[in-house]
């Protein structure tokens, strides 16, 4: 019997056409990036898909582009897709996606319409990355990356920035859906900005038909700063710094650089700070009947520089260094805590902090809480501590020889 | 057919891989929906009436040692017994149909678009009934092989995930009140009812001791009980409890998060091996002892003469396979099927009627075990 | 022949009808020996002269008997101590095929074989195909008894039994099923008789075709019966209470029952530090597993799942395919019955040859085809991934089952990705859970699991020395088989 089934269905297999889902690598455009924008009432929907034939060593200096971009207006992301992949003379597959970029426009009118038809999608890994850029869209994706294997496109090696990031909270997609449909927190999105390119390397401009910058060519990409939502909308921009303080608060930072100026402030002398390790909390919670915010901060540190004229570390004065440090940290978190209480969001997730432990309480004050949040007073405590000083102790004091 | 054997080890075992696909992978998106952010707890919370209905089965196993569950429901409740039988065999056939359209549905949904439905389900099917006509002991063998593989796997996925893990959003607890967690935790009834397939084997279990015996019962229960409470909790904390209800396939989508240490990255299809794997026993020994309760149904007929195995298992299959693909023309109607058929009437024959059973049996003096008479013989 | 034959009385009569049965034959011989005493008496040998000791018979019998030294009442006692009674003529006629010489005298219908063959055979060797690093060096010869001989000299105890079963109908062949006693379950050994006994075909040639009469199914794709060219692997088999069957003519031993775990096993494993052979039989199920699926698992990444390798690899392959002129599922199953084919050659090639010409053929031929377009590199990489590590398996029924195998999972991949692969598994699986050699379930240590089991299959736990007159040790085979009695 047993036979007569494995013939049935060798038979079976033999005789049906067959092979429906495959798709041939050598017809399929792999899409990098993509990045979303609103232009005239509509989306514009950019993809930049790897280009094929560039292999890192098979060439010695790839002279093409590695990645080429496509743009395309239409009333909805998928309808886009639908179109990319017609125009494309290769079926468009975004099962690579590393990255998607929403452009400010589009930011500002909702990215929420966007991210059910990003999570409803099998293609787009839930562990893209998702951020934001001032401008369009279409035109970062368009930029070329300073550094980096050209194969990766001009956004693939933020696959490594993010992760290191201490300027911008990096956010997969799942992060993204999670923080938004949470009660009490708003989300922040890390900021692309475009930035002016450097002229091209001074030394090879003499070489053989070296590469000269073509106009688009003239733009690269900084990763720093966030982006604000309350919602699904984009209200502010966060600078790296304040960005820095709000990843405090909600305990996104790992390590990173802090500059503080010396006590007696002067031009360009300053005490740099690496850290270590950092950890964060925001907490709601009640004093005297009062809803009171509270950040505690808590940074480990070494010191990199010391370029102050007067001694800052002495045997009486050890708590300096860590003062000067938590002063400076505080200043930054206190600068994001004030821009979210401007622009109405809870960026910190105080709200949800509340909601955990007492959702009525919540639930009650949820329609206003834009104007709680305006309200209540916010303190930050910041617990910092200097560890190491480096190969030498104090600081360098070749002026007293001279 | 001929006697089969096996042991308690392997029957508890059994019962585990047969069920865990259930509240891992099958039914997920009715609980979460349910019960909100609750719906995790609602496994915590069936434990005592799980409990209640394994100890019944290992008690009414004593009290029939070589029985199974349709043969000895006449015996206890009389001419009632056949028409409870024919629903429980219906049950175990409906099981089939139900991990059939599933697994064809996530397949057709996430890994093959294009493939017809049909050609998945019968090609499934296919390698299936293959395992069936094997036997039960060869069925035990494989569950012994693939089950701890899926645990292991299983854990990977939750351990490398854990980075993206926030179990603060467990919480608040209760917030909409008990209703959540009450109607998630009556469905998940119907999914941990399906344990009672354990009736339709322990039969065949070799004499154990006593202790041996009952283990054999309450392992499996711990053993979902933890799977379906873990990627649940998992899941909400993951995602949030609104994203992870609307997803049908929420483990999937675990795998599909899995990024540790950079290079252990893009295991999706680990996770076909994961569903497929626990699909494959339990398609197998559910339609094995369907088509063995139905003969137990007739037997005082000739079917098992006339319609041997060898081709009823494969005529049942094709037949399920067929109703699939034509009786269940589209998801919403077999979220209807799943929600308001299945889920119940397996809670009922799985945690209600074995108690009911003892109980009756106590009330009819049936209830002397033969104690030390554990004699099996060919 | 059914017709009834008996011995006669008188030497002209036995002559006669011998004549009749084999006098037409080369080599036959009739050789009447004068007996001194009394005059005129003679005694009549008859054999084949080819598979005789000529000098020998001269020195042990004849001369003897022509020199009344032997004088024919006192035969047979004073005869070698091999000569045996014959039982009839058909009896008396297997013994002079076989080589013997059978002894006639006047007056009685007595006849008598005796033992002074010389067959042609080889010497002893080393193993060909089970040439180990460490270890004995000696192979099997043709000789039944020499091979019985050099068992006993490697279990030298009581314990060991060979026994005799002869199968056939007209042309027999005798058997041995050699075993430890007490070591093997009644069940198998009786089962092991049965089938060996129930043989009737004539002019088995070599052990390997008794396979089929001692499996359990006769077709199946994994081996269930163990073939070894090697005596001390039998001694060790039958230290695990298994039981080894020895065809006369056959330079090897069946050993049954043999389970999954035994064809991970190579001669050396024995003799290696035990921890090492842990990680060598780990190694061989690892490629044993990468041998069966790596084709497909190439044609279903490059088909059907795009989304399943990282990035960057995904775009070297792309750039590698382009142009490539064969869907991946075609070229792969190409390139796989190629090298097959290049593996079949190297087997019939003289050895001072063949290994340069298939090392040549390889490379020339997967150059070739890479610079020709015909196929991308990584195809020929995979390709010969899967070679090397079906060579790395160390039984060759094994390495054809691995093959077989891997064209099925090919064809499901090529048809349905991923699933097809997986449900190809899983029927592999089902296959081998319902699998038994001689009753039993062939994957044991794994599932049913037996832990000491397992400890032996993975080289983990001595095999102990067993001394004259130890307890048996059960657990290896009888712990499986004893599945009734034990939980």
């Amino acid at each position: 019997m047993r036979k007569a089934l494995v013939v049935l269905v060798a038979a079976g297999l033999l005789l049906l056409p067959g092979c429906w889902s495959r798709r041939e690598l050598t017809e399929v455009s792999f899409a990098g990036v993509i990045g979303f924008d609103w232009v005239d009432d509509q989306y514009l929907v950019t993809i930049a898909i790897h280009s094929p034939g560039q292999t890192p060593g098979e060439k010695g200096q790839p002279t093409n582009r590695a990645v080429w971009t496509i743009s395309e207006p239409a009333p909805s992301p998928d309808v886009a897709f639908a179109q990319i992949d017609e125009i494309l003379p290769r079926s468009l597959t975004l099962s690579h996606v590393r990255s998607v970029i929403f452009g400010e426009e589009m930011a500002r009118r909702g990215i929420g319409p966007v991210m059910d038809v990003l999570l409803r999608s099998v293609e787009i890994r839930p562990t893209a990355w998702v951020g934001v850029t001032n401008g369009r869209a279409s035109e970062l994706l368009a930029a070329q990356p300073r550094q980096g294997v050209m194969t990766e496109g001009p956004l693939g090696y933020h696959d490594a920035a993010h992760n290191r990031s201490s300027i911008s909270p990096a956010r997969r997609l799942t992060e993204v859906a999670k923080i938004m449909q949470e009660e009490g927190i708003d989300l922040t999105l890390p900021l692309f900005r475009r930035a002016n390119k450097e002229a091209p390397n001074p030394e090879r401009a003499h070489e053989e038909g070296a590469l000269r910058p073509k106009p688009e060519d003239a733009f690269e990409i900084v990763y720093g700063g966030a982006g604000v939502f309350r919602g699904d909308k984009l209200v502010a921009w966060l600078t790296p710094r304040e960005a820095r303080g709000h990843m405090w608060g909600i305990n996104r930072v790992r390590h990173g650089i802090v500059s503080v100026g010396c006590p007696k402030p002067k031009k360009n002398q300053r005490i740099v700070f690496r850290l270590r390790g950092s950890s964060g909390r925001a907490t709601l919670g009640t004093a005297n009947g009062q809803l009171q915010g509270v950040i505690n901060v808590k940074v480990v540190a070494d010191v990199n520089e010391i370029t102050c004229r007067e001694p800052v570390v002495s045997p009486e004065d050890t708590n300096l260094l860590s003062e000067l440090l938590a002063r400076r940290v505080q200043e930054y978190v206190l600068a994001s805590v004030d821009i979210g209480k401007r622009e109405g969001s809870d960026m910190f997730g105080f709200g949800q902090s509340l909601f955990r432990r007492a959702p009525a309480a919540f639930r009650s004050r949820q329609a206003k809480w834009d104007k709680v949040l305006a309200e209540m007073p916010v303190t930050v405590q910041v617990d910092a501590q200097v560890v190491r000083l480096g190969q030498i102790r104090r600081r360098f004091r070749w002026q007293e020889a001279h | 057919m001929k006697r089969w054997e096996i042991s308690a080890f392997q029957a508890g075992w059994l019962t585990a891989g047969a069920v865990v696909l259930t509240g891992h992978a099958l039914a997920v998106t009715h609980f979460m929906q349910a019960g909100g952010r609750d719906a995790w707890i609602s496994g915590l919370i069936n434990m005592p009436l799980l409990f209640l209905a394994a100890w019944s089965l290992y008690r009414l196993r004593l009290i029939f040692p070589r029985d199974t569950i349709v043969q000895y429901l006449p015996k206890v409740l009389g001419v009632v017994g056949y028409p409870v039988a024919a629903i429980y065999v219906t049950f175990l056939f409906g099981a089939v149909l139900f991990t059939l359209r599933m697994t064809t549905d996530w397949m057709v949904d996430s890994i093959l678009p294009e493939t017809p439905a049909l050609v998945i389900s019968g090609l499934y099917m296919a390698a299936v009934v293959y395992a069936a006509l094997s036997g039960l002991d060869v069925l035990a063998r494989i569950n012994q092989f693939t089950l701890p593989l899926l645990a292991l796997l299983g854990m990977t996925v939750s351990v490398s995930t854990m980075q993206a893990k926030d179990y603060r959003l467990l919480f608040p607890l209760l917030e909409k009140g008990p209703w959540p967690l009450l109607s998630a935790s009556v469905l998940a009834l119907g999914f941990f009812g399906e344990t009672s397939i354990m009736g339709m084997y322990d039969a065949y279990v070799l004499p154990e001791d006593r202790k041996k015996l009952f283990r054999a019962y309450i392992f499996p229960l711990l053993f979902i009980v933890t799977t379906f409470t873990g990627p649940l909790a998992g899941s909400i904390a993951t995602l949030g409890h609104r994203v992870a209800a609307d997803m049908p396939y929420p483990t999937f989508q675990h795998w599909l998060m899995v990024s540790y240490a950079r290079f252990f990255e893009r295991t999706d299809l680990l996770a076909v091996h994961q569903w497929l794997a626990g699909a494959y026993v339990r398609s197998g020994i559910f339609l094995l002892m369907a088509v063995h309760g139905l003969y137990q149904l007739f037997s005082r007929t000739t079917l098992q003469k006339r319609l041997p195995a060898k081709w009823l298992i494969p005529g049942a299959a094709a037949a399920l396979v067929a109703l699939s693909e034509k009786a269940i023309p589209s998801q919403p109607v077999f979220d209807t099927f799943v929600l308001s058929i299945y889920l119940p009437t397996t809670a009922c024959l799985g945690i209600l009627l074995p108690p009911l059973l003892l109980a009756i049996a106590w009330i009819r003096g049936l209830t002397r075990t033969k104690r030390g008479a554990q004699t099996h013989g060919a | 022949m059914a017709r009834e034959l008996a011995f006669q009385t008188t030497l002209e009569a036995n002559e006669a009808q011998f004549k009749r049965l084999v006098g037409g034959q080369r080599g036959a011989i009739f050789r009447r020996v004068p007996v001194p005493d009394p005059p005129g008496a003679e005694i009549l040998l008859v054999f084949f002269e080819i598979e005789m000791d000529q000098a020998r018979l001269e020195l042990v019998v004849i001369r003897p008997i022509i020199e009344g030294e032997i004088r024919p009442d006192d035969l047979p006692e004073r005869l070698p101590s091999s000569t045996v009674k014959m039982k009839s003529v058909e009896h008396a006629l297997e013994n002079m095929f076989r080589g013997k010489v059978l002894l006639f005298r006047e007056g009685t219908a007595d006849v008598y074989s005796i033992e002074i063959a010389k067959p042609p055979a080889r010497s002893i060797t080393a193993p060909e195909t089970e040439a180990g690093v460490s270890g004995p060096r000696e192979s099997f010869t043709e000789i039944h008894v020499v091979n019985l001989a050099m068992l006993r000299r490697r279990y030298p105890g009581p314990a060991l039994r060979a026994e005799e079963v002869w199968i056939g109908k007209e042309a027999r062949l005798e058997v041995g099923i050699i075993y430890l006693d007490g070591y093997p379950t009644d069940r198998v050994l009786n089962e092991v008789r049965k089938r060996v006994t129930q043989i009737r075909e004539d002019g088995v040639q070599d052990v390997t075709e008794l396979t089929e009469a001692l499996a359990d199914r006769r077709v199946s794709i994994f081996p269930t019966v163990f073939v070894t060219e090697r005596p001390d692997t039998v001694a060790h088999f039958i230290k695990a209470g298994r039981v080894a069957v020895m065809l006369d003519n056959s330079p090897r031993a069946l050993i049954v029952p043999a389970l999954f775990t035994d064809f991970f096993t190579s001669a050396d494993d024995f003799y290696e530090w035990r921890p090492f052979v842990v990680f060598l039989r780990l190694l061989r199920f690892v490629a044993f597993n990468i041998a069966v699926p790596l084709p497909a698992l190439y044609v279903a990444v490059t088909t059907y799942h795009l989304q399943a390798l990282p990035t960057q690899l995904t775009l070297s392959l792309l750039a590698q395919r382009e142009g490539a002129p064969l869907p991946p599922p075609i070229e792969a199953i190409t390139m796989t019955i190629i090298f097959e084919i290049l593996r079949e050659a190297g087997v019939r090639l003289p050895r001072a040859i063949g290994s340069t010409v298939s090392i040549v053929g390889g490379l020339v031929i997967g150059d070739a085809a890479i610079r020709s377009g015909l196929t991308s590199p990584a195809m020929v990489l995979v390709v010969s991934a899967t070679a090397v590590a079906t060579f790395s398996l160390p039984s060759t029924t094994l390495a054809n089952a691995a093959t077989y195998y891997r064209f099925f999972v090919l064809a499901l991949t090529s048809m349905f990705g991923f699933f097809g692969l997986l449900l190809g598994y899983l029927v592999a699986l089902a296959n081998l859970s319902g699998m038994t050699s001689l009753g039993v379930p062939y994957m044991t240590p794994f599932f049913p699991y037996r832990s000491r089991h397992l400890a032996a299959a993975l080289g983990t736990k001595a095999r102990p020395p067993k001394h004259l007159g130890a307890t048996p040790q059960p657990e290896l085979i009888r712990g499986a088989d004893d599945f009734q009695e034990r939980s």
